[in-house]
Parts: structure tokens; sequence; C-alpha cells
């Protein structure tokens, strides 16, 4: 049984904290062990999870983290009592700095820690697996962090969206923890948390959105240098080249007086300044768009429109609550043709035929639908949309562009493979098919055979993942993946009856096809040991 | 039987229907007669049942809803240890995607140096014209030590038939088959 403090002084046999800080001190270490609990159930539920590897980082630098909570709680405890008894301080002086200690901890655990606590509890399920592999690499392409240690987590949740770093992240609980702990974190692998719908799991097209996310991580980490700074320069231009014009505008919007008092130019300066930092958003999200298109090839525009066409998106409100971050969907669909007939070839097979007529389709539709936005607003951006060159929106992606030549190269031999219902997962050379000549690969009329050795020696290569997502979508935008339908049968809606089943299959296949393509890629990396493994016994 | 070289000629020719891929070392994977399959990723566990339950041909219904109850998905990446313990069963598949024409029929077999250590890799070892998917392998470990696999070892081995004569049933047409 502990005493409480008597009078002035502290007690001289079994000490104890006043009745408040006592309080304070359980509370807190109540807390750190809930913490430190559910991550050692994690650590035990994700122990065979080799497929998590992001989850089991993020959990394992929680548990550093409360542990180094729960001893810098106690620590302070014990330097309250021992400096009261030292006589460096008077007990008030003593307990109001331990509360502030204890406050100092616990508010950045209270604060920071619950969205991560979040992301561990939930790990991706099964469908997103496919897609790690191929975003990962494309994310270390993009962040000049090839062979650097970071994982990246899928995390089910509402919308689209991207978190950096777990270090990021913990910022603000830094300055609680011990260096030790801060060195332990700082050699953890770096995360990457992309956020997804979690009703949209299984459809895998509708994922290429994530290449928009992907663009927003290269300029936030300005690791292209120069192009991001010209991204950033082309905009404020277009802010001066339009600033008066605008100004003139939003006065008369919001009925404000021009040179009117200081009262008035105040409230004027503000609307102009939310107004500009709008559209700066919005720029930046037209910027990323392209940059996407760029990153994954036409695909994104597909997966944006599918994304978002269902709930009717296609103008954006000026001044609409919730909805300002993203402009309309039929501007940035608009925005984005252009960038997106870069990747249509002037051929007359199939899949080529199939692409542009896609995009025309799409062109016919988004055509008329407007923005409803001031005239002002709407020419500011346009002014820098124009400047957005292909070159330029290249040079952001050019670590993992996604060049037109090899969805050129590649997008035949994947529509030839979905006639035929074989997963475009590779490309075989020395192909025998007679009808293509000159093609990479292929054996054409008048080269001489290769040997039998040199055929098995140099089999396949990996197809890119991209040009299956690719070549998939516009399989699918070709009404091929449909199943065929009995004349004269009776149908229930006007639409094909077997649609939707056929589009969660053609996803199914599209998510196992790029699956196949990962396995091949890691595998051929780790060829010479999985030989000596096949040597046993 | 197929030969070799005519496996080769045939998935090579990329109208001929018979495809397995990917092949990720093919001198290594195509044999005399044969190509080499490896283990895939994914595993459903079939954990030892404490209950009441047993799977009755008589009460078919029950059948699938039973199996569900004692068994497990796990999932390991490629070169990971999956440790099969004596007397454990565990369904297993392909890495490879295989597509048959109506004219061949297949065999899967299990490489007899995994036998020899007790393992059996395949319990349904005959493949219909015409299939097209992922293979499934029954891996059951008969011997007395644990036997510790890897995913992408080359585990099986599938052989090809020419199938005479006229298909028996119709087929669909195959976009309507396609499976991830």
């Amino acid at each position: 049984m502990t005493e409480a403090p008597a009078g002035e002084g502290w007690p001289t046999a079994h000490a104890a904290l006043p009745p408040l800080e006592r309080r304070i001190l359980n509370r807190a270490r109540v807390r750190i062990l809930h913490l430190r609990q559910e991550m050692e159930d994690l650590r035990q539920a994700y122990a065979e999870r080799e497929d998590l590897p992001g989850l089991r980082t993020l959990v394992e630098a929680l548990l550093l983290i409360a542990a180094d909570c729960e001893r810098h709680v106690e620590k302070h405890a014990r330097e309250l009592f021992e400096r009261f008894l030292d006589g460096d301080v008077p007990m008030d002086e003593a307990l109001e700095e331990f509360r502030g200690r204890i406050g100092g901890i616990m508010r950045p655990i209270e604060d920071v820690l619950p969205p991560l606590l979040e992301i561990a509890r939930v790990p991706h399920g099964r469908d997103m697996e496919a897609l790690v592999g191929p975003y990962k690499t494309l994310l270390g392409e993009l962040t000049n962090e090839i062979g650097a240690a970071r994982e990246l987590i899928f995390e089910p949740y509402v919308d689209y969206g991207f978190q950096l770093s777990l270090l990021d992240d913990l910022r603000p609980l830094t300055g609680s923890l011990s260096e030790d702990v801060r060195r332990a974190l700082a050699s953890l692998p770096r995360l990457t948390i992309i956020a997804y719908p979690r009703q949209l799991e299984a459809e895998t097209l509708i994922h290429g959105v994530i290449a928009h996310e992907l663009a927003h991580i290269a300029i936030d980490r300005q690791v292209a240098g120069e192009p991001v700074a010209r991204l950033r320069e082309i905009f404020e231009s277009a802010v001066e080249a339009c600033y008066e014009e605008l100004r003139v505008e939003i006065a008369t919007d919001e009925q404000l007086d021009l040179g009117g008092d200081d009262e008035q130019e105040e409230a004027l300066q503000d609307a102009i300044k939310e107004a500009v930092e709008r559209l700066r958003k919005w720029y930046e999200e037209f910027v990323c768009d392209a940059v996407a298109v760029y990153l994954l090839g036409p695909a994104f525009l597909f997966a944006l429109l599918d994304l978002d066409v269902a709930s009717n998106r296609w103008q954006q409100l000026r001044g609409t609550a919730g909805v300002e971050s993203h402009p309309g969907l039929a501007w940035r669909v608009r925005q984005l043709i252009p960038h997106a007939r870069h990747y249509v070839r002037d051929h007359d097979r199939p899949p080529w035929q199939a692409l542009a007529q896609a995009i025309d389709t799409i062109e016919t539709v988004v055509i008329d639908l407007e923005d409803a936005i001031l005239p002002t607003e709407r020419h500011l951006l346009e002014r820098a949309l124009t400047q957005l060159d292909g070159e330029l929106l290249r040079r952001v992606a050019r670590p993992a562009v996604f060049e037109p030549e090899n969805l050129g190269q590649e997008l035949d031999l994947v529509w030839d493979k979905l006639c035929q219902g074989i997963p475009p997962a590779e490309r075989v050379r020395y192909r025998t098919r007679p009808d293509r000549q000159g093609e990479e690969g292929t054996s054409a009329a008048g080269t001489a055979a290769p040997s039998l050795q040199r055929v098995l020696a140099e089999w396949s290569v990996p197809m890119d993942w991209r040009s299956v997502m690719n070549g998939c979508y516009i399989y699918w935008t070709a009404d091929l993946a449909l199943p065929e339908v009995v004349a004269g049968s009776p149908r229930a809606l006007p639409a094909h009856p077997g649609e939707v089943d056929a589009w969660l299959r053609h996803n199914a296949f599209v998510r196992g096809t790029i699956e196949l393509i990962d396995l091949h890629n890691r595998l051929s990396d780790m060829r010479a040991r999985m030989d000596q493994l096949n040597l046993i016994p | 039987m197929l030969s070799g070289p005519e496996i080769i000629e045939r998935l090579r020719d990329h109208t001929s229907g018979l495809a397995i891929t990917p092949i990720i070392d093919a001198p290594e994977q195509i044999g005399d007669a044969s190509v080499d399959l490896r283990l895939g990723p994914d595993f459903i566990v079939t954990r030892r049942a404490t209950g009441l339950a047993l799977f009755d041909p008589a009460r078919v219904d029950e059948i699938e809803e039973r199996i569900r109850d004692y068994q497990d998905y796990v999932r390991r990446p490629p070169g990971t240890a999956f440790h099969l313990h004596p007397g454990e069963f565990v369904i297993a598949r392909t890495l490879e995607f295989v597509t048959l024409p109506d004219t061949l029929a297949a065999n899967v077999a299990g490489r007899s140096s995994w036998g020899r250590l007790g393992l059996v890799i395949q319990t349904a070892p005959l493949i219909q014209p015409t299939f097209r998917g992922t293979i499934t392998l029954e891996l059951a470990n008969l011997g007395t030590v644990p036997i510790v696999l890897y995913v992408g070892l080359r585990v099986a081995q599938v052989s090809f038939f020419e199938v005479r004569g006229d298909p028996l049933k119709r087929h669909r047409p195959l976009r309507e088959r396609q499976s991830g």
C-alpha cells in the first residue's frame, strides 16, 4: 500500500504521486499497454504473412514507439521523485513539469497513431496482391530509389490517395523518442501507403488510377527537379497574366467594390487568394492526370473515366463544398485525350483501330460538357494547361515513363493472346506465325531459322504489365471480352446481359496475367538460387 | 505422346492452341517428352478437424461448405519456403497457366526426385482437351520427415497426347472460359 504525499513534502516511505499525477501516470501506462498488446497481436497475426512486408514494418515501428513511450513515461515519474528529493525543484513545479512531460508524450500518440493503427489493422485483400510488385517497381523507378528498401502498403479505404512515409507521419512524435529508437525507425524500410476504394478491390483495371497517385508522389518529392520547377513556373505566370481580370471578375461575383474600403479590399484579397489556391490544386491534379498517362498509357484515361462516370461527376460547380479538390471529370478527360493520343498508331490492325476508336468515343461524349466556373478561372487554367507539352510531362515521369514504343511493340502480341484466351504474360521469341514480317522475335520469311539451342536459351521475356493493362482495357472497350448473345434471347435490361459478370471475369484475367508477369520477373532474378534448390535431392 | 521438339514447335506457334506461360527457364524446363511445372504461390491448407465433420458423398451439398470450414488460404512470395509436415495435405497450383487445344490431352505427374522423399504431387493427373488455367496440385507428405518446398520449384511435369477423332462435346467459345 502506498501513501499520498503529506503537506508540502513527499512521503519518506512507500513514495506515491499525488492523486491527479497518479491518475495521469496510470492512464498513460494503460493506454500504452493497449497499444503494445494490439501490436503484439498483429505481429503474431502477420508472422506468416510474407506477402505483407509493409504492414509488418509498420507494426514493428509501432511496437518500438510504444515501448519507448512506456520507458519515457516511467522515467519521468522516477525523475520527478528524485529531483524533489534532491531538493532541485519545489514540489508544485516538479508536478507541473511532470504533467507537461506526460502530456507531451501522450498527445502526439493520440494524434498521430490512430490513422496508422487503422492501416496496420486492415491488410489489403487478396485481389490487390497482384499489383503490389508492379506498382512497387514503378514507384521505385519514379522516386529514383531502385534498390533502396521501400515497402508499399495498399490500404483499403474509401477513395484513392497516398501517404509518403512512416517517418514523415511520425515527425510530431520524434521529439519525444529516444535517439536509439529514432535510429531504429530510420533504418526500417520506408513506407508508401496507397489507399484505394475498398469496394473496388476486384476491379484491377480501375486501379490504373493509382498512376495518378504516383504522379503526386513524384511531384511532392521534387525528384524530377527542374521539370517540377517549370510546372510551377507555368502556373505562376498564368496567375500573373490573368490577375487583374480575375480580380475584377471575382469582385463582381462576390459583390465587392473594386477600390472599396480596407474591409472590402481585404475580403476581395481573401476571395482571390482562395480562388488561386483552388486553381493551383486543380492545376496539380491536371498535371498528375497527364503524368499518369505517361506512366501507364491510355489505360489511365479509361480507368479515370470508369472510376467516376457512374457518380455523374462531369461538372465541377464553383464553390461546391467538399468536392473542390479536383476539377470536374469532363474537363479532366478532355485534357487527357491529346496525351492519350500519343499512344495511337496509324495501323489497320484491330487493336490499333480499337484504341483509336475508344478514345474517339470518349471525345464525342465529353466535348460538350462544361464546367460551371468563372470564365477567367477557366481562362487562367487553360492558359497554363496549353503550355503543358508532352515533353515536359514526360520529363516528370521519365524514370518510369511508359513509352508509346513499348505499347507499339507489345499491343499486337497482347491482343493475339487475348483473342485465344491465353494470358499475355510473356513475349515468346522466335514465334513461327508466318504472317508477321519483320516483327521482333518472329522468324520473318527469308531469315535463317535459329538453332533449337538458341530458341530455348532465349525463350521469352516477361511482357510489360502496362502493355497488359492497356491491351486488356482496349480489348474490353471493343466488346470482345463479352460472351456471345444467343440471337433472340430475352433481355431484362437494355444492355448486354452478361456485361457485369464479364467485366469481373475480365478483371480477374488481367489480375492473373499481371501476377504471372511479376512471378516471371522475380523468379528470373533468383534463377541461380532456384536451380540449386531444384538439384535437391 | 509429343516429343520435346514437337512441344517446342507447338509452343512457338501461337495459333496451335497449346500454351504454357510463363516458361521461365526453357532449357531446364522442357525435356525430351515433357515440360516441368513450378509450384505456384497459393496454398489451401486443410486443418485437422476437431469437430464431428466428415465428408460424406451422400450429403454432397454439405461437402463444399464443410471443406471450407477446415481450409485456410496461404500465400507465399516466390523463393520462400512452405513446410509440409508428415501426413499433411495441401492444395496448391502450378505457377504456369496452361491451355490445350481440342486435339491434345495432357498428363501431370510429380517429378520422381520428390516422390522418393514421400511427396505426392497429383492425384488426378489427366487433363482434358480445351483445358485452360493453372493446374491444381494435391500435395501430400507420405514420408516421415517434414519437406520444405519453395515457391517456384519445379515439382511436377506435364506430357501431351494427341486425341484422335472428333471431340465428344461441343465446347463453348474460348473467351467464355477466361479466368485469372
